[in-house]
């Protein structure tokens, strides 16, 4: 540990990096519109910065009922680039592309608190700043989710508060009896020593509605596509990796014990989940819908990552980098589409052309082509799974998602060419070079993670150039399926007939949010309970219950 | 002693009868001060058991006779504001659940 | 140095004198009123910080002792209701003038500022009571003022304030005949007198119920809330704030001064039980009612009800061992509530005032000018559903600790499934700012913007709450002797 005025000013960054989002939202309503959507992406700059910190610095808040600790762990710094990266660069584009709406109080407000919460939970370092974190998080992004105010999105919102409030209060439970095991500690290597069965099941239905894992996932794909770009580039970027950071901090430190029951079902449904999701998301027209399809497909294969990462010695440590690639390589790639589409939406003519050109980059990168990040993703989950000795059933199913993943890709493509998008901004760009963001997000998805992971073993693997070759292939047999139901459009219908024998997965229970109240029997019964007699009887019967239970084991 | 004792429980039973069964505010009104009588009638009693004589009891009946009469006075006020609208088991609350008024 | 016991006589003397003064010149009503709300704030602050500094204090007034003398105990407790009664009361005073005078839902003006300074006062004298039949006279004073505010609202308000009338002096004439009772038993009124000779026997048994009866009528636990829906829903939006916030909690407030004083050798499982599924059913019923509503205030006036259950949890997780957990978790979410529940009736007292009807469908549509209000409400929503770092989610917090470490997995549960019907309930009511609505005929009504800082500052109390968890513990801890 450093001590001196070097280690005072790291504190400071840390701590300003928590706290300038909180600032801009305390100065936020007394400022211009013009200089409130300058606030979005300067308020993620010292976070950016706080990366460069070295490890162990930390920050204690006296804040709650046992303090708040935050630091930079390795962990931490895993999560922190992309998303200070993605926040920073989507906040930008929001001020360039929809001066009306980053101008607005209400986004900038909603939006600085999902930052907030954003940060909060990746620097956590205890289990109530984690926990706070997400929840401010997750309830703002609700917010940003409905903020367009149309019937879908509301229907949108209505969905994923319903779902994300399942998640909420089983964290909630799971991290309440944590605390109590560890009677009163908070900290995160005291709490996961008494991790058990009952409760890991509660964090993983937490972390898995987060993550949109398989059966968990109806929410995402109606939930990301409706919010404004920007908004959907962070949800779908960033937000959506709390669940697995929950998952690294509190499960995984003491998952070797569960692995053998928990690793092969969760391989298992994220090998479901990346190809169901592909299956659903290549019939549908709306972009923004399909780029939602495939973050539950990506976050599938996280999901099989999360369930490798469990046990211990090699196959953890392999699954383990592949999910810091994962975190950066989707990241990265996803948000630099969602903004694609906001920007294809709003540009015309030449300039259109350009702008769809540029969506290749990170649409090859998700389709795992040659010289792209998604190569080296790729190679971190095959040298995961290889470690774990995964059968060649699973070696197949892996291809099988990489081919489905270069389709929805080619999809995408083919979708965005010439339709118009809907969700085209109105409000003409400010600045001079209204696509700056883009084309720096779009650097990023190019060179940030072979710079960040350049001295890693799996990227000597993944440099070589037989990957590279090896990568071609899939890519290929996308195409060529892809060129077919071109060709022969039947093909196609049949797909999207797919669709209807596909089984809806989703959680049935939420449809009973969507009754609207009526003349319910509820009412009802509660109308009788106003009437005088009714309540004599209650009075009554109230006193002679209190009577009994309170002379009821009482020695006269 | 006991006869006072048993008046005040009998009382207070009529009173809590009367309150919930009667048909006109009036008449809820009324049971409500049997109600209190009954207590005060009570604390009495308890201020002649007590060995020697107790004056609190006395001093809370006093206070209590005063907020009676405020409470009855503040009830008139009101009954006669709603009485010409409002038949007694109609106004139920929940009939119409008008949050509008300001 | 001005002692501190000079802070209670300020507390209880101040607003009675400037309801003389306001009724006597009306003209001065708003600068007296604001005015000498400003010092009850302070004054309150002072005395939570003397509690902090030196622990609890009783004193006697003029130096006369108990039996004959009016003693006051000033402690964590009562100190923590003192703060959240100046608040609630000052904000509710900006709200009511600063609202538009064109539309106003008071009928006889002239009335209000005495009603709502003599219910500030005798609130006060509630909270610092020490003997039960001085008790009983501030319940009283209280349920005069309250209902004279809600019958101010004219109209059908007037049948609600009846009915709220009919039921809070039912439950005070309940309550004195306990104290009766008790009093024939022990020939003591003092609480902390009692709390030394009070055994297990019969007349204290019936005593307890009939004393706990009458202060759940008051506190509007299920089955007995009949009469609050309508009265706050009703209620000019200031009073049903207080009334909601503090007078509601008055009730809670003297249940637990005397399940853990005088009752506390009664507090067995058996009530403790049927109390905390009484809170239970509170919490469920209020809840699912809330989300059945289709007027903003009667949803937040159900919500109410809902709220108020999860203090009544204390008492079974108290009595399974986790006293101090229990304890401070139930009141913290008590005052909590308090400040979001008068933040939401203000907020939505400045949104149906600019809608001119309360109707939800009707309150979609552009919210310009009603911003900081809904800013306001959804504060105190997120308040009031526990998120963190709010005060609800540390009341809730505490309560699941207290219930984890007794293996009440039940009172868990309710705690749980409560959340997610508040959640539901308060996003109806949000989502409808979200709706596009239909403009109300002549436009909205312009609101002077004190009418959304009012709420917003009690909101933001209500957050900060949670952030203050350390010292709030360390105020409860200096509580009623059984605890700490």
């Amino acid at each position: 540990m450093i001590s001196g005025p070097e280690a005072w000013l790291q504190t400071a960054l840390l701590g300003g990096a928590l706290l300038l989002p909180w600032l801009f939202l305390a100065v936020l309503p007394f400022v211009q519109a013009s200089t409130r959507s300058l606030l979005l992406p300067f308020a993620p700059v010292p976070a950016l910065l706080a990366v460069l910190l070295p490890e162990g610095t930390a920050l204690a808040l006296p804040l709650l009922p046992a303090g708040l600790s935050f630091g930079v762990d390795a962990t931490a710094r895993v999560f922190l680039l992309p998303a200070a990266l993605v926040w920073a660069l989507s906040g930008w584009m929001a001020a360039q592309w929809r001066p009306d709406q980053a101008g607005s109080p209400t986004f900038g407000a909603l939006w600085l608190l999902a930052l907030a919460g954003n940060l909060a939970l990746i620097l956590a370092q205890d289990l109530l700043a984690l926990y706070a974190g997400i929840a401010l998080m997750t309830f703002a992004a609700l917010g940003l989710v409905v903020f367009e105010r149309t019937p879908q999105a509301l229907g949108a919102g209505r969905l994923y508060l319903a779902m994300m409030l399942v998640a909420e209060l089983a964290l909630f439970v799971a991290v309440a009896a944590l605390v109590a095991a560890a009677e009163g500690d908070t900290r995160f290597d005291a709490v996961t020593a008494t991790l058990s069965g009952p409760l890991l099941a509660l964090l993983a239905l937490s972390f898995g509605l987060k993550l949109g894992a398989l059966g968990l996932h109806s929410w995402l794909p109606r939930a990301h596509p409706v919010a404004p770009v920007a908004a959907s580039a962070v949800l779908s970027g960033v937000m959506i990796k709390a669940g697995i950071l929950g998952w690294l901090r509190l499960v995984e430190p003491a998952g070797a014990a569960f692995a053998p029951v928990v690793a092969p079902l969760l391989v298992g449904l994220g090998l479901a989940g990346a190809l169901y999701a592909v299956l659903r998301g290549l019939p549908t027209r709306d972009p923004k819908v399909l780029l939602g399809w495939s973050s539950v497909s990506q976050m599938g294969l996280v999901t099989i990552l999360a369930g490798l990462a469990l046990q211990s010695g090699e196959v953890g440590g392999a699954a383990i980098a592949a999910i810091a690639v994962f975190v950066m390589h989707h990241g990265l790639a996803k948000a630099a589409l969602f903004l694609g589409v906001g920007v294809l939406g709003a540009s015309r003519g030449r300039r259109r052309r350009w702008v769809w050109a540029g969506l290749w980059l990170p649409a090859l990168a998700l389709a795992a082509a040659p010289g792209t990040s998604g190569v080296l993703a790729k190679t971190a989950l095959d040298l995961a799974a290889g470690a774990a000795g995964a059968g060649s059933g699973v070696d197949a199913l892996l291809y099988l998602t990489g081919v489905a993943s270069a389709l929805l890709m080619l999809r995408f493509l083919w979708l965005t060419r010439r339709v118009p998008v809907p969700d085209a901004g109105e409000a003409p760009a400010v600045g001079r070079y209204p696509e700056l963001p883009w084309i720096l997000m779009l650097g990023g998805v190019l060179v940030l993670p072979w710079i960040t992971f350049r001295d890693t073993p799996m990227l000597a693997v993944a440099a070589s150039g037989s990957e590279h070759l090896a990568a071609i292939v899939p890519l290929i047999v996308a195409l060529v399926i892809a060129a077919a139901a071109w060709r022969w459009p039947m093909a196609v219908r049949l797909t999207k007939g797919m669709r209807r024998y596909l089984p809806a997965m989703k959680l049935r229970g939420t449809t009973l949010l969507h009754w609207s109240p009526g003349p319910l029997q509820f009412a009802n019964w509660e109308r009788h309970l106003h009437a005088w007699r009714l309540i004599g009887r209650a009075v009554v019967l109230v006193t002679l219950a209190l009577g009994a239970a309170i002379g009821y084991g009482q020695a006269f | 002693m006991t006869v006072y004792l048993s008046l005040s429980g009998v009382l207070f039973l009529i009173g809590l009868h009367g309150f919930f069964t009667a048909r006109s505010l009036l008449r809820r009104l009324l049971a409500l001060n049997v109600l209190t009588t009954a207590v005060f009638l009570l604390f009495v009693v308890l201020a002649r058991l007590a060995e020697p004589l107790d004056p609190v009891p006395h001093a809370i009946v006093l206070t209590g006779i005063v907020v009676t009469v405020s409470t009855t006075a503040v009830a008139l006020a009101l009954v006669v504001r709603i009485a010409g609208r409002v038949r007694d088991e109609d106004d139920d609350a929940a009939a119409g659940p008008r949050g509008d008024a300001g | 140095m001005i002692p501190e016991t000079t802070g209670p006589v300020v507390l209880f003397s101040l607003p009675l004198a400037a309801a003389i003064v306001v009724f006597i010149r009306p003209r001065w009503s708003v600068p007296v009123t604001l005015g000498s709300g400003g010092i009850l704030l302070a004054t309150a602050l002072w005395v939570v910080v003397a509690v902090l500094r030196q622990g609890p204090w009783r004193q006697d007034i003029g130096g006369w002792t108990a039996p004959l003398g009016i003693g006051w105990t000033v402690d964590g407790l009562s100190a923590a209701l003192l703060l959240l009664n100046a608040s609630v009361g000052l904000a509710g005073a900006v709200f009511h003038a600063a609202r538009p005078a064109a539309r106003t839902p008071v009928r006889d003006p002239r009335f209000f500022w005495p009603l709502w300074l003599f219910l500030w006062g005798g609130l006060n004298a509630l909270f610092l009571a020490a003997d039960l039949f001085n008790i009983y006279v501030a319940l009283e004073f209280v349920s005069i003022a309250s209902v004279g505010l809600i019958g101010l609202a004219g109209g059908s308000a007037q049948a609600a304030a009846w009915r709220y009338l009919l039921a809070t002096l039912l439950g005070s004439t309940i309550y004195l005949l306990g104290v009766a009772l008790l009093y024939g038993r022990y020939a003591a009124l003092d609480v902390a007198l009692l709390a030394e000779s009070v055994e297990p026997e019969l007349v204290t048994v019936v005593a307890a119920a009939l004393m706990t009866l009458g202060l759940l009528l008051k506190a509007a636990v299920f089955p007995l809330h009949f009469w609050l829906p309508a009265a706050h829903g009703r209620a000019p939006p200031a009073v049903s704030a207080v009334l909601s916030a503090v007078v509601i909690a008055a009730a809670y407030y003297l249940l637990v001064r005397l399940w853990f004083g005088p009752f506390a050798p009664l507090l067995g499982p058996g009530v403790a039980t049927l109390l905390g599924l009484l809170g239970a059913a509170a919490v469920l019923w209020g809840g699912l009612q809330a989300l059945l509503q289709r007027h903003l205030k009667m949803l937040i006036a159900y919500s109410t009800v809902s709220q108020l259950g999860y203090g009544l949890l204390v008492f079974p997780l108290a009595a399974a061992g986790a006293v101090q957990l229990a304890w401070t978790g139930a009141v913290m979410l008590v005052v909590a509530h308090g400040l979001a529940k008068a933040a939401l009736f203000l907020a939505a007292g400045a949104i149906v005032l600019r809608h001119g009807i309360g109707r939800l469908e009707a309150l979609g549509g552009d919210q310009q000018g009603a911003v900081v209000a809904w800013v306001a409400f959804a504060i105190a929503s997120a308040s009031l559903v526990g998120l963190p770092p709010t005060g609800g989610f540390v009341g809730k917090w505490w309560l699941a600790q207290a219930a984890l470490a007794t293996g009440g997995y039940f009172w868990l549960a309710v705690l749980m499934l409560g959340t997610a019907f508040t959640a539901g309930y308060l996003w109806r009511a949000l989502q409808a700012a979200m709706r596009p609505g239909w403009e109300t005929e002549g436009g909205f009504q312009a609101l002077s913007p004190a009418l959304g800082l009012s709420a917003l500052g009690l909101a933001l109390g209500s957050a900060a709450l949670g952030l203050a968890a350390p010292i709030a513990a360390r105020l409860l801890d200096a509580g009623s002797g059984v605890v700490g």
